[in-house]
This record gives C-alpha cells, sequence and structure tokens, in this order.
C-alpha cells in the first residue's frame, strides 16, 4: 500500500504541466500549438460572445484559482469583465504585476489610437483599437511571445517550444502568402463594419472601412446614422458590410436590401465557424475577397 | 498609367480604319491591362511580406526581455481609480413621506428608514465617490464614500484585501459589506431592483449586513467553484444584534458554482450569529448606559440559489431566490421569523431588460401577521453601458399604518450614471 501511494506521489510531478488560462479561443489555440501535451489549456471566452462583454461566470474563478499563467488580449478588452474574476481568485501567481499575468497587447502595435479620451466617442479604447489579433501578421508575434513566456515559466521545455514554435511559424508563411494572393484583387475597396471589429485584416489588405453601423462603439444603431450610412454607401458605391457573429444582423440586412451591397457574416474567434487559426484567416478572406 | 492606355487605343481606333488591326490592338491592349494587374498584386504581396521579414528577424532578444520585464510596466499610473455613481428619480407614491417613514414592518421593523426615493416627486438619492487602488505589492485598498442629497457623507465601505497570501486564501480588514447571501455585498447600484429585497431590508436594515470587521475567504482547488468565507463584526442593533460594546457578530458562508451545459449555477448557504442583547430603559425610556439583559443568542440562516441561462450575446434569463430565517431569542422564548424573495430577470439585448420580483415574509412572531409581501416589476432601458434608466412599479403589502395594514403603491423611475472608472461588476 505505502509502495503504490510512494509511486502515485512521483508520479505526480512527472504529469505536471503549466495551468494556462486564456481569455478568448485565438489565444488558447496558440498555447496549445506552441505549448502541446506540456501545457494544460482553458479557454474563458467563446467565440459566439462579444469580446467586451463576457459573462463573468463564477466557475471561471474556480480555474483561475489554479492557474499559473493568464493570458490576456490586453488593451482594455478585458476590463468589463476579467478585473472582478481575478481579485475573487485569490491566486497570487496571475495577478497584475507578477510573471504569471500576460498582456499580449504589450507587444503588438495598436491602431486608432485615440487623441482624446472622452466616453462621448462612445466606448472608446485609450490603447487603440484592441481587436489586432485579426491581423494575421500579428499571430507569429503572439506565438513568439508565448513561447517566450512559457519558456521563462516552465525552462526545462524550452526546446520543446521552440520547435514547435518553428514549425507554426514556417507554416503560418505559406498561408500567409496564400491569403496574400486570395485578398489581393480586393485592395483599394472600401467596405462598411458593425463594429470596428475586423479593422486590422481590412485594413492589412488595403480595404478601408467607410464607416461602422453602430454610430458609435458600443452604442446601438439609430435610424438617423443608418439613413447616413445608406447614402454615403450609394454616394461611394460600397458594396462590402462585414458583420460579425454576436451583433443583431437586422441593421446590416436592411442597410443591404437599401443599397445592394453584400452582407458578410464572419466569425471573429476560433470557435462555431472556424475550427481553428489558419481556418478563421481562410473564411475571412475568401469571404471578404470572393471571386 | 491605365488610363494614357486607354486614352493610346482611343487615338488608335481613330487613326486606323482597319477593323481586323483594331481587334487585335483590343486583344493586346486587354492582356497588357491584365498583366498590369497581376503586376500590382504583386507589388502588394512583395510589400507585406517584406513586413513580414522584418517582423521575422526582430531580434528575439529584444522580445524576451520585454517578456521577463513585463512586470515593471504593469503599473501605469500611482492615482487610484476614482468612479463616481449618481442615481435619482421621479417617485409617486400613494402615501406621503411623513407618513412613509411612520409606518412599520409588523413584528420586524418599527422605525422606518427610507433611504432613497423617500418623497413623492424629485429625489437626489446619491452621489457615491469609490476609489481603489493597489498600495503596495501585498495590499489593495478601496474606500466608498456616500453622499447623500442633503450633503450627509458617510463612509460606506473601507477596506483593504492582501494580494498575495498562497493557498487561495484572501483576508480583508476595514468597514465592509459582508458577503451573507447573494446580495448583501452589492451597492445600491448594482441591485436589480431600485429598492433592497424586503427579507434584507427587515434583517440587517438599509445598510445591510457589515460594519467594522475582518474577513477571511478560501477558494478550494477544484475545476468547479467553492469558496468558504468567515468573517467577524462589531455587534450592530440595526442588524438585530447585541448594542454592547465589544459584542461581535460572526458570519460564515460557503457558495459554489458550476457550468451545466449553457446554464450557470450558484448556490450559497450562510450563516450569522451574534448576542441578542437589549439596552435597558429607565422608567422615563431613556437608555440606561452599559446596562443590558442578555437573553440569549440571534441566529439567521441563509440559502440562495441564482440560475443565469444565455440566451444569445446579450440577452439572457436570470432567476434568482434566497430565503433566510432568524432565530432571536427573547425574553421567554425563542421568536423565529423567516421570508425569501424570488426575482426573473430577462435582458432582451443590450438596451433593455425587464424583472419581476416577489417578497414574502412567511413567518412571523407571535401576533404579528405573516403574510406581508410585495409585487415588484421593471423595466430598464441601457442607452450606453455606464447609464441606465429603470421604471419599476412595487404592490406592497407588508406595510402598517398607525396598527393598521395598507397596501402601498410605487412608481418609480430612476437614473444610475456611472463615470469614470470602469467599473466592473461581478456575477
Amino acid at each position: 500500500m505505502k509502495r503504490i501511494l510512494l509511486i502515485l506521489l512521483c508520479a505526480v510531478p512527472m504529469f505536471a504541466s503549466v495551468h494556462v488560462t486564456a481569455a478568448y479561443p485565438y489565444i488558447g489555440e496558440l498555447v496549445k500549438t506552441i505549448g502541446g501535451n506540456k501545457t494544460q489549456v482553458s479557454v474563458l471566452g467563446t467565440s459566439s460572445s462579444d469580446p467586451h462583454f463576457v459573462v463573468p461566470r463564477p466557475s471561471f474563478i474556480g480555474v483561475l484559482r489554479q492557474s499559473d499563467l493568464l493570458i490576456l488580449n490586453g488593451g482594455g478588452l478585458e476590463i468589463g469583465w476579467i478585473p472582478p474574476l481575478l481579485s475573487q481568485a485569490n491566486n497570487p501567481k496571475i495577478i497584475q504585476g507578477s510573471s504569471g499575468y500576460f498582456d499580449l497587447s504589450k507587444y503588438v502595435k495598436t491602431i486608432d489610437k485615440p487623441a482624446s479620451l472622452s466616453r462621448a466617442q462612445g466606448d472608446v479604447h485609450a490603447d487603440g483599437n484592441p481587436h489586432y489579433a485579426l491581423d494575421p501578421y500579428n499571430i507569429p508575434i503572439l506565438a513568439k511571445v508565448i513561447m517566450l513566456k512559457l519558456s521563462e515559466i516552465d525552462p526545462a521545455e524550452k526546446a520543446f517550444y521552440r520547435a514547435n514554435y518553428d514549425a507554426f511559424a514556417a507554416r503560418w508563411k505559406e498561408k500567409l502568402t496564400q491569403w496574400e494572393q486570395q485578398m489581393a484583387p480586393c485592395r483599394n475597396n472600401e467596405a462598411v463594419q458593425y463594429h470596428e471589429l475586423f479593422s486590422y485584416f481590412l485594413n492589412r489588405y488595403g480595404i478601408r472601412t467607410a464607416d461602422t453601423i453602430e454610430p458609435l462603439p458600443g452604442i446601438s444603431p439609430s435610424s438617423r446614422h443608418t439613413m447616413e450610412l445608406i447614402s454615403l454607401m450609394r454616394d461611394r458605391r460600397i458594396g462590402l458590410i462585414v458583420q460579425d457573429t454576436y451583433h443583431e444582423p437586422k441593421t446590416a440586412q436592411f442597410i443591404a436590401d437599401k443599397t445592394g451591397a453584400k452582407v458578410v457574416s464572419l466569425p471573429y474567434d476560433v470557435g462555431t465557424g472556424a475550427k481553428d487559426l489558419e481556418s478563421l484567416f481562410d473564411i475571412m478572406s475568401s469571404q471578404i475577397c470572393r471571386h | 498609367m491605365a488610363k494614357l492606355l486607354w486614352l493610346s487605343i482611343a487615338c488608335a481606333t481613330v487613326l486606323s480604319a482597319n477593323e481586323s488591326e483594331l481587334e487585335l490592338l483590343k486583344q493586346q491592349m486587354s492582356a497588357l491591362h491584365e498583366q498590369m494587374m497581376q503586376m500590382q498584386q504583386k507589388i502588394a504581396v512583395l510589400e507585406n511580406t517584406a513586413k513580414m521579414q522584418v517582423t521575422n528577424t526582430s531580434q528575439d532578444e529584444t522580445l524576451t526581455s520585454m517578456v521577463q520585464n513585463d512586470q515593471k510596466t504593469a503599473q501605469t499610473t500611482m492615482l487610484p481609480d476614482i468612479a463616481v455613481i449618481l442615481n435619482g428619480g421621479y417617485t409617486s407614491r400613494s402615501v406621503l413621506k411623513d407618513a412613509y417613514a411612520a409606518a412599520t414592518i409588523p413584528g420586524f421593523v418599527n422605525d422606518m428608514e427610507v433611504p432613497f426615493n423617500a418623497k413623492n416627486g424629485f429625489n437626489f438619492n446619491y452621489a457615491e465617490v469609490a476609489m481603489s487602488s493597489t498600495v503596495d505589492p501585498f495590499l489593495d485598498a478601496s474606500a466608498i464614500f456616500h453622499i447623500d442629497g442633503s450633503g450627509g457623507i458617510e463612509v460606506e465601505e473601507a477596506y483593504f484585501t492582501t494580494r498575495a497570501l498562497d493557498y487561495g486564501f484572501k483576508a480583508k480588514a476595514g468597514k465592509f459589506k459582508s458577503a451573507f447571501g447573494r446580495v448583501n455585498e452589492k451597492h445600491h447600484h448594482a441591485w436589480n431592483f431600485e429598492d433592497q429585497e424586503l427579507i434584507n431590508y427587515v434583517l440587517f436594515g438599509p445598510e445591510g449586513l457589515g460594519g467594522e470587521g475582518g474577513q477571511i475567504q478560501w477558494v478550494a482547488p477544484t475545476p468547479f467553484y467553492l469558496m468558504a468565507g468567515f468573517e467577524l463584526f462589531d455587534g450592530n442593533p440595526e442588524q438585530g444584534f447585541s448594542a454592547k460594546e465589544s459584542a461581535t457578530t460572526g458570519v460564515g458562508y460557503l457558495k459554489m458554482s458550476q457550468t451545466l451545459g449553457k446554464a450557470t449555477v450558484l448556490a450559497g448557504l450562510s450563516y450569522a450569529q451574534g448576542k441578542s442583547e437589549v439596552q435597558n430603559l429607565d422608567l422615563s425610556g431613556e437608555p440606561i448606559a452599559n446596562s443590558y439583559t442578555d437573553y440569549g443568542q440571534t441566529r439567521i440562516y441563509g440559502a440562495d440559489l441564482t440560475v443565469e441561462y444565455p440566451l444569445g450575446a446579450f440577452s439572457s434569463l436570470i432567476w434568482q431566490n434566497e430565503w433566510m430565517q432568524r432565530d432571536q431569542d427573547a425574553e421567554a422564548q425563542t421568536q423565529k421569523q423567516a421570508g425569501f424573495y424570488s426575482e426573473l430577470l430577462y435582458r432582451m439585448d443590450g438596451n433593455w431588460a425587464s424583472g419581476i420580483r416577489y417578497d414574502d415574509l412567511y413567518r412571523n412572531v407571535a401576533g404579528a401577521p405573516d403574510d406581508l409581501n410585495r409585487f415588484s416589476a421593471k423595466l430598464e432601458y441601457k442607452p450606453f453601458e455606464f447609464s441606465r434608466f429603470r421604471l419599476q412599479y412595487n404592490h406592497d403589502r407588508s406595510k402598517a399604518f398607525n396598527d393598521e395594514r395598507k397596501t402601498v403603491h410605487e412608481v418609480l423611475l430612476n437614473y444610475t450614471l456611472e463615470l469614470g472608472a470602469h467599473g466592473a461588476h461581478a456575477f
């Protein structure tokens, strides 16, 4: 009996892995790719909810309590739901300021940083647009810093993380060329989005966002703004409306009916509609630039 | 460039009379056009690929040192987060202010305190100023000041919590609200309705259970949420406990939550115990200093259950219930009183929400009514995350006026505005 117990006790560290909690599915995907079976990944947000307003379920507290590393999108995206969870999880490893609190937004360049800050402009983010993960060129950077972070927390597996990263980066490079070719014919087009969610993707491939369906970030569509949008789209012959999966689709459809524009409903994260990161960008590029 | 080419085609057309030559030229031109488009695309691809090369060769060392020195840049400002919350509105009640303040809830409350929406007409209820910050690597602190319409300032809460205790522990001390039950800890602006749930009001008063004290909470290392907490407070007669100096109230609770399919279930059990000592009065009815009669103990049992079911990204159903019983040792026997509430809340979308609530005090002291209840309904409009307008109706059968029970009808229209620091609310 004693011997069995001893074996069990010795076996525990053998299976020990880094507990990582990812704020959003795409982060979870990256950690699984780099960390493989050396990490145990929990994901909080889902692809079907608004990333700004994930319901702070108490079950997340249990998950955070046992995490070695919390990886956030950052840029203010989680400010409405992570702080109370974090303060209730009583885990000093992952509180802000400790090495297990990892904010990815610090490693990428954000766009649309507001010159002045007032809530009269709606729900503006002081650090710029936080949906930077939808630029496929940012993904290898995120993968790399995650690789470096995992190596810092778990130095014994450094080579393993590096090898996984190298393989991923090489594969991603090929995909980038493929998406370039897919998106090239649509360069210099204009589009309308519901929320400035896909700006990084559109900007990357030279598609300008003429306006958004919501009058200001976080404000529901108004009839006045919708009418202005319709005349703008007619004047400028804008034929594309990019709609996300969690906002109401009625306004976009109404505008499309009036202007003849095409509504493209896109997933913004891995989950329903996109089984992994590659297919997420495959879907975005093939839907936005059909030819 | 393309325009120039097409222009030359046009010129060529005029100059040439030969039909077949024209066809040939057209073909050549369109081939040229095609080639140009392809070249443009290639340039774009090359531009982006060049950017990719730059990011790929950007020094690993720089990134590595950034990753490792992350913690040093975390604190961007030394100022505490400051939030101001404003609440007020318009009230229409079937009873005037003075009569309402003189009402009783038989068996439970003899001196009504009406902290919000006291009079018919416009009411400015409060401005709440909340400040919070990390103090040092080991402590966080918050102070919340409540300023009412007449300018009275009160420290609603002021406490510090630990940041770095191991094994899932956290300690808190100062003046704060107890985490007993489901709603006791929440501030007015986070309530589901404009007024307090009846059972909370009659047992703990408008401020709720809490005060000067200490707390320890422990989160279990389980895949679901399991939290146990223990608190000690100075006894407070408004909350049904001894008024004697150095009398303490002990509070303990257990909270559990699990996600079942799409639904989230949160359940809790709570218990509070303290001495029920009553200050003695002299013949003229004035309290005598340091003279108390010890009747024994006051025990409060609580159970709560919340089920949240998401219907969409901005739509959900919430069913929230709480039950409490108080066993209070009195002169001859132990008095048992109990009540509960049940609420059904429906969030239609990001802007609109509605809800209904039923309050019932079904167990009371001998000789007092045991059918005190209240029905409430509300409609909410949130133009933005930080502003809310709420219309509420109450059909209140819990009040008595000069020992005579009378139904009170209330219509409340209130605004709540949150200014400043982004206040994330807990579940």
